[in-house]
């Protein structure tokens, strides 16, 4: 773990920078070549620098790098920064580290949206219709689970965990049968919206996410020094006067809504929102002050680096994004809580 | 004593319908220690939760500095009284010093973070409790007295007058105990109040102005610890044999606790007895005889001898070498025993004595020493008379013990 304060800040710094070298890498990497000096020309000559080098863009090339490929390195920055500031937050929150946007049944109320707006048809009449049935699903979702634990003013975490279990679980039943009654088209188009993946995203997708996502993490980070307070439990949290059922509530509505924003331009990706606030945690420590703001940025970097190289990896196929961070997250995690089990499970 | 800060007033607390607390009231005065003793289940943590507000109470009234709880916000109740929980767990790795930060909540706004004055008195209160180097230590890894002194510091940097301690001591060794009351002995004395929920009643007793005794969820006792403290309040409350005494070493408060066997008076020819002599063999006699409830007296005590305070604080009555009564003290026919005997007046006080006694028992070598005379052989060697070791001679007069 990184101690010292200036150690802290220049890993943030460090991660800002790695974000902004893997954009552009992103930018000319893939299946159309752009050369990196023709990107760099481009980006010059639209910051109204009078360049002689590079080649200038074709325009094929130039519809791939501003109508494919940027808005989609957008929407992956977006998605990234959003599931792993809503997983540090959830964690914070439940005092748990294996807790994650999923657990309070955000991804099983998405899924149920979206298989509703599969099943309706709705798909074809507007590429809106899926996003907006996913939300509502998610949101819908974390109110019922909130309020079947809610007793008396209080919600303890043990019971808004194992309703949140329950609750996806009923979810996920139906939205199976629903599956069971959906003719072969659908059901591909919506497994291809489970699998969750970035591609064929739009500008579209960026202006309806950017703004939920923007200003919940703004908030969030805004708010992080409370999650510190909260995080020490109930009886210490109200004991030191902070209103812990209110700012439980503002945390986890705040969380489900970045996460449902994400989920619903990309459908439901895992183990961002697991991993990467926990590789943060171990890197420069549990202070939520750093730790979001980390983890967002980290989870962008995380989330564009599976993507690019998803579709980069074997040409002309691309491995959805979903699928890259599974693979990717997955044996990293088991091996951390092997680790965890070496050291007497600190964490 | 100072003015009063606190008045919890006929608190009562349910948890699914069973009453936890019943109308317990407890005032705070200003720099008092107070130990709020009392056995597992009795409510202690819960009074003080609901005194605080963490427990939602169904009656009383809590009047803190003047003004009703209820018309406090939550962070200015924070800034008045500070409560430090049992067996708090800290995850996520969090540092000592991160840790003692949060106690900073209650005096910032909602979009501040803490400043230069908050870090100065965390670190001032981590140097007094010997917690400042131990500051960017992950404080789930620190041994168990390090850990309640970051936690105590914490309390501390909350900056309140008032202070709750859940069992501050619990599962520390002796070391770590005592140092946390010094701590809160030493803060009430700049002025802080502290209600500590505590086991240890002989180091409740040392250091608190103040004990309160809680028993199935109402105060049975409250005052200074000596009132307090009694033999039978611990039996009433702890279902515990005991007696409190002043240990003649420290000058505190001491207990001697012990298990009742079933009382040897119940089963008909129990008789009283008379023990005679200092030493750590008539001392053990004694505490057998006492525990089996048997009537006793001791003699010849001079004042303020060892054998004296023993005999005072299992209270039982002490006669002097020239008062020849003892043997009435008990109120029956009356054994004697003769174990630890010193010099010539406590042997010749133990040969008067036997003429009047049922049986006389005697160690074998006190009878080798101080047998000179025709009239010591006579008494020796009377049938009612057995040379014996105080085991064999409990053995033989009482049965197995």
């Amino acid at each position: 773990m990184i101690q010292s304060n200036w150690g802290k800040s220049s890993m943030l710094m460090v991660l800002v920078i790695a974000l902004a070298s893997l954009m552009m890498m992103a930018l000319y990497m893939g299946q159309i070549p752009v050369p990196a000096s023709s990107v760099f020309h481009d980006w010059a000559l639209r910051l109204g620098w009078n360049v002689s080098w590079g080649e200038s863009l074709t325009p094929e090339q130039n519809a791939v790098l501003w109508y494919i490929r940027l808005p989609r390195i957008c929407v992956a920055i977006l998605v990234g920064s959003a599931l792993a500031i809503a997983g540090a937050v959830m964690q914070g929150v439940f005092g748990n580290p294996l807790a994650d946007p999923g657990i309070i049944g955000v991804s099983a109320g998405a899924s149920f949206g979206a298989v509703i707006a599969v099943s309706l048809g709705l798909t074809s009449a507007g590429m809106f219709y899926m996003p907006a049935f996913a939300f509502i699903g998610a949101f819908a979702s974390v109110l019922l689970t909130i309020s079947l634990t809610m007793r008396g003013g209080k919600i303890p975490t043990m019971s808004l965990l194992l309703a949140g279990v329950a609750v996806s679980m009923l979810l996920g039943a139906l939205t199976s049968g629903i599956l069971t009654f959906m003719n072969e088209y659908r059901l591909k188009e919506f497994l291809f919206w489970m699998v969750g993946g970035l591609d064929y995203r739009r500008w579209e997708h960026v202006y309806l996410a950017i703004a939920p996502i923007l200003i919940g993490m703004s908030v969030l980070c805004l708010l992080s020094r409370h999650l510190n307070v909260l995080v020490l439990g109930d009886v210490e949290a109200k004991s030191l006067g902070l209103p812990v059922v209110w700012y439980r509530i503002l945390f986890l509505g705040l969380a489900s809504v970045i996460t449902a924003t994400a989920v619903c331009v990309s459908g439901s990706i895992g183990f961002v929102g697991l991993i990467v606030p926990h590789i943060m945690r171990l890197l420069i420590g549990p202070d939520h002050r750093l730790l979001l703001p980390a983890s967002a940025l980290a989870g962008a970097l995380f989330l564009l680096f599976c993507d690019t190289l998803g579709r980069t990896i074997m040409p002309p196929t691309e491995i959805r994004v979903g699928i890259m961070t599974a693979l990717l997250g997955a044996p990293y995690f088991l091996f951390l809580l092997r680790r965890m089990r070496r050291h007497g499970g600190a964490f | 004593m100072g003015r009063e800060i606190l008045q919890a007033t006929d608190i009562s607390v349910t948890l699914n319908d069973t009453a936890i607390i019943h109308k317990a009231s407890l005032r705070l005065q200003e720099g008092e220690f107070v130990g709020v003793i009392g056995p597992n289940g009795a409510g202690k943590s819960t009074l003080l939760k609901a005194i605080r507000g963490i427990v939602s109470r169904i009656g009383g009234d809590v009047v803190l500095q003047g003004k009703p709880l209820e018309q406090y916000a939550e962070k200015e109740i924070a800034r008045e009284l500070a409560f430090m929980q049992q067996d708090m767990h800290v995850g996520f790795g969090f540092t000592a010093e991160e840790v003692v930060l949060t106690s900073r909540y209650p005096y910032l706004a909602w979009w501040e973070n803490e400043k230069k004055d908050d870090y100065r008195i965390v670190e001032e209160c981590m140097r007094f409790t010997g917690v400042y180097h131990l500051r960017d230590k992950i404080v789930n890894q620190l041994s168990g007295g390090e850990r309640q002194r970051v936690l105590l510091a914490k309390v501390l940097a909350q900056e309140t007058p008032i202070i709750f301690l859940d069992e501050p001591t619990a599962s520390l060794d002796l070391v770590y105990q005592e140092e946390i009351f010094r701590y809160c002995r030493s803060l009430t004395e700049r002025g802080k109040t502290i209600v500590m929920i505590c086991h240890d009643l002989t180091m409740a007793a040392r250091y608190c102005s103040r004990l309160v005794l809680l028993a199935h969820g109402t105060i049975c006792a409250d005052g200074k610890p000596e009132e307090v403290m009694t033999a039978d309040n611990l039996a009433n409350t702890f279902g515990l044999h005991s007696i409190v005494y002043r240990n003649p070493v420290s000058g505190y408060l001491d207990l001697y606790t012990y298990e009742k066997r079933g009382s040897v008076q119940e089963t008909g020819d129990v008789v009283g007895a008379v023990v005679c002599g200092e030493g750590e063999e008539a001392a053990q006699l004694l505490r057998t005889l006492y525990v089996r409830g048997i009537p006793l007296a001791v003699g010849p005590a001079v004042k303020n001898s060892v054998a004296a305070y023993r005999a005072s604080v299992f209270g039982v009555p002490v006669r002097s070498a020239e008062d020849c009564s003892a043997l009435e003290d008990t109120g029956r026919p009356t054994v004697l025993f003769g174990y630890g005997i010193q010099c010539e007046t406590e042997w010749q006080w133990f040969v008067r004595m036997s003429e009047q006694a049922v049986r006389v028992y005697c160690a074998t070598e006190t009878a080798a020493r101080f047998v000179h005379t025709d009239a010591d052989k006579s008494m020796i060697q009377q049938e009612k008379c057995h040379l014996l070791s105080s085991e064999e001679a409990l053995q033989r007069e009482y049965g197995a013990l």
